[in-house]
């Protein structure tokens, strides 16, 4: 006790700052200013948006009057014309019936659990989290969605966190279960609207878990292979890398893993360098982790409202920022939007979507209900100049977004 | 036009004056660098200050800032920790040090500021500002329990740093 009070005294001695209380109150006025401006902006939204929305409401609840086929619910705009410009996918509610994408609202008619997104559209499939219920699989343009693909891997799989989608392009990957044979893995263009591959793959058993698929980098698959050595013996798992090139297959981790990830290795890393939509996070563009971006999570520093990334690491670790494009090699400083810094705002935003190769979407607070008062809201940021802009609000108080490639709260 | 009236500003102005000292006290001792500190203590009397028709109270005042600076700085902590040059000793202070113990300060010191933030800045309320652990838990907005959670495991980490010469805090001369 002595030491620690020895310490306080110390920095007692030191010669105390004199802060300049003009400025103090010159920064406090501004602040004051910037929030009422800042009220007044938000308020004039706020009729804005109500007036659009006594306009546009005039439909009951869409959960009530669902068919369980999907129908599409409204299609006065045509479909994306741009297929190398992504689209903002995203669903409100756990057990919403229905996915906005850039400005269609197609209605699923069904229940689903994982969105995923490509240049031409959307996937989504069906069947609880755990791998019950009806499990089958979706695309929509934009317009009335097409099923493409049923499955039975059995109560660990399903296709619930068993589709991947590149941050570009127009492939789908998923596995399929044929029964009493190793998993399969399809891969469907959704520009041709045609499955291009579908290849046994040996190691992936059913038993004792089968594989399960972590990123599509280029043309390379990332999948983690549960086996046992032994029928009786502990479970492994290795990282795996489908070329889908050459059809051949590669271990990429170590063998005998309790926890395996194929996206933890040096392959990954290299594929990550040769993405144009890729991020590097650390001091520099040399050093740092390469990383896909998806899933990268930015906090909000200082008072120009900064966007700083955490990368978190398989093995728990995190590396924050900076960041640097992969593209370019200049450094990201994303920014909130001019007014956006709140009080009880959210602090931190998930990057989930690359829309082309300049700009990326982040989610609010990770989607769920505690993320402050913006939870849920899309921010598009431009990695080039670091500017963000409010794309769409946060659902209703209560309500989860549903984006691609991040996790569900909880 | 300020917003404030000026009884407010003149009221803030006093408050600065009388606690600026003690509330750079807890900053430096949180985040660890003299800079830093500054930094973070003018951000604080900031907030202080558009908040002010709430607080009133210099108490009241004197309360919040301190929130503000502990909150913020392990809010810094985190998110800066990639920018922070590890600083081995104190600035040089006004009083002189006394040599036969500035040893095992700086030790204390340094094995200090290698704790994760949350950890150092229960540390330093508990036994640097000789703080209850109700009146820390109100500062970092968190329970009792896990004041006490904290406090055990930053103590194990000093302990392993500094092994024998670690002289642990006598808690119970500490309010509880």
């Amino acid at each position: 006790m002595t030491s620690f009070l020895d310490l306080a005294r110390q920095v007692e001695s030191l010669a105390p700052p004199t802060p300049d209380v003009a400025t103090l109150v010159a920064r406090g006025e501004r602040e004051l200013h910037r929030r009422r401006v800042a009220a007044v902006v938000t308020a004039a939204a706020v009729v804005v948006v109500m007036i659009a929305g006594g306009v546009l409401v005039g439909g009951g609840d869409p959960d009530s009057r669902g068919p369980i086929e999907p129908t599409h619910r409204h299609d006065r705009t045509p479909a994306p014309t741009l297929p190398k410009v992504r689209q903002i996918a995203y669903a409100d509610g756990l057990r919403g019936r229905s996915i906005h994408f850039g400005t269609h609202e197609v209605r699923t008619g069904i229940a689903f659990t994982q969105i995923d997104v490509t240049d031409d559209g959307f996937l989504f499939s069906t069947g609880d989290v755990h791998g019950q219920g009806n499990k089958s699989l979706w695309f929509s343009d934009g317009g009335s969605p097409v099923k493409l693909s049923d499955s039975d891997c059995g109560a660990a799989h399903g296709f619930a966190n068993g589709v991947v989608t590149g941050t570009s392009g127009s492939r789908a990957v998923w596995l399929e279960c044929p029964k009493g044979a190793p998993q399969s893995l399809v891969v469907f263009n959704t520009s041709s609207m045609r499955e291009v591959v579908r290849q046994p793959l040996e190691p992936c058993e059913p038993q004792p878990g089968g594989c399960s698929l972590e990123a599509l980098i280029g043309d390379d698959v990332y999948l983690v292979d549960a086996y046992t050595r032994h029928p009786d013996g502990p479970i492994r798992t290795r990282g795996l890398v489908l070329d889908l090139t050459t059809s051949s297959l590669t271990q990429v981790s170590t063998t005998d893993q309790r926890y395996a990830e194929a996206t933890d290795t040096q392959a990954y890393i290299a594929d990550v360098r040769s993405l144009a939509r890729g991020l590097v996070v650390g001091e520099s563009p040399q050093t740092g982790q390469p990383t896909d971006g998806i899933g990268l999570r930015f906090s909000v520093v200082g008072a120009t409202a900064r966007l700083v990334p955490d990368l978190g690491m398989p093995n728990g670790d995190e590396i924050r920022g900076p960041a640097w494009s992969i593209a370019t090699g200049r450094q990201v400083q994303l920014r909130l939007p001019p007014g956006y810094d709140f009080p009880g705002r959210a602090d931190t935003f998930s990057l989930f979507e690359w829309l082309d190769d300049d700009t990326v979407a982040l989610l609010a607070g990770g989607g769920g209900w505690d993320g402050g008062r913006s939870a849920g809201d899309i921010l598009t940021c431009r990695l080039s100049d670091g500017r963000c802009r409010l794309a769409v609000r946060g659902p209703a108080e209560r309500t989860v977004r549903v984006v691609p490639n991040l996790d569900l709260p909880g | 036009m300020p917003v404030r009236h000026q009884s407010d500003v003149s009221a803030f102005s006093e408050f600065v004056a009388a606690r600026s000292a003690s509330l750079f006290r807890t900053a430096y001792l949180v985040i660890g660098d003299h800079q830093l500190a500054q930094d973070l203590l003018q951000d604080s009397l900031v907030r202080t200050y558009v908040a002010w028709p709430r607080l009133r109270d210099p108490a009241n005042a004197e309360a919040y800032t301190r929130r503000t600076i502990v909150r913020t700085a392990v809010s810094w902590r985190r998110r800066r920790s990639f920018h922070e040059l590890a600083a081995a000793e104190l600035p040089e202070g006004r009083a002189p040090d006394e040599t036969t113990r500035v040893g095992a300060r700086d030790e204390l010191w340094s094995a200090l500021r290698l704790l994760p933030p949350r950890q150092r800045a229960t540390v330093v309320l508990r036994f640097c500002e000789d703080l209850s652990e109700a009146q820390t838990a109100t500062l970092m907005d968190c329970s009792v329990g896990s004041v006490k959670k904290q406090t055990f495991l930053a103590l194990g980490k000093l302990r392993d740093h500094l092994g024998a010469d670690f002289v642990p805090p006598d808690q119970t001369t500490v309010t509880s």
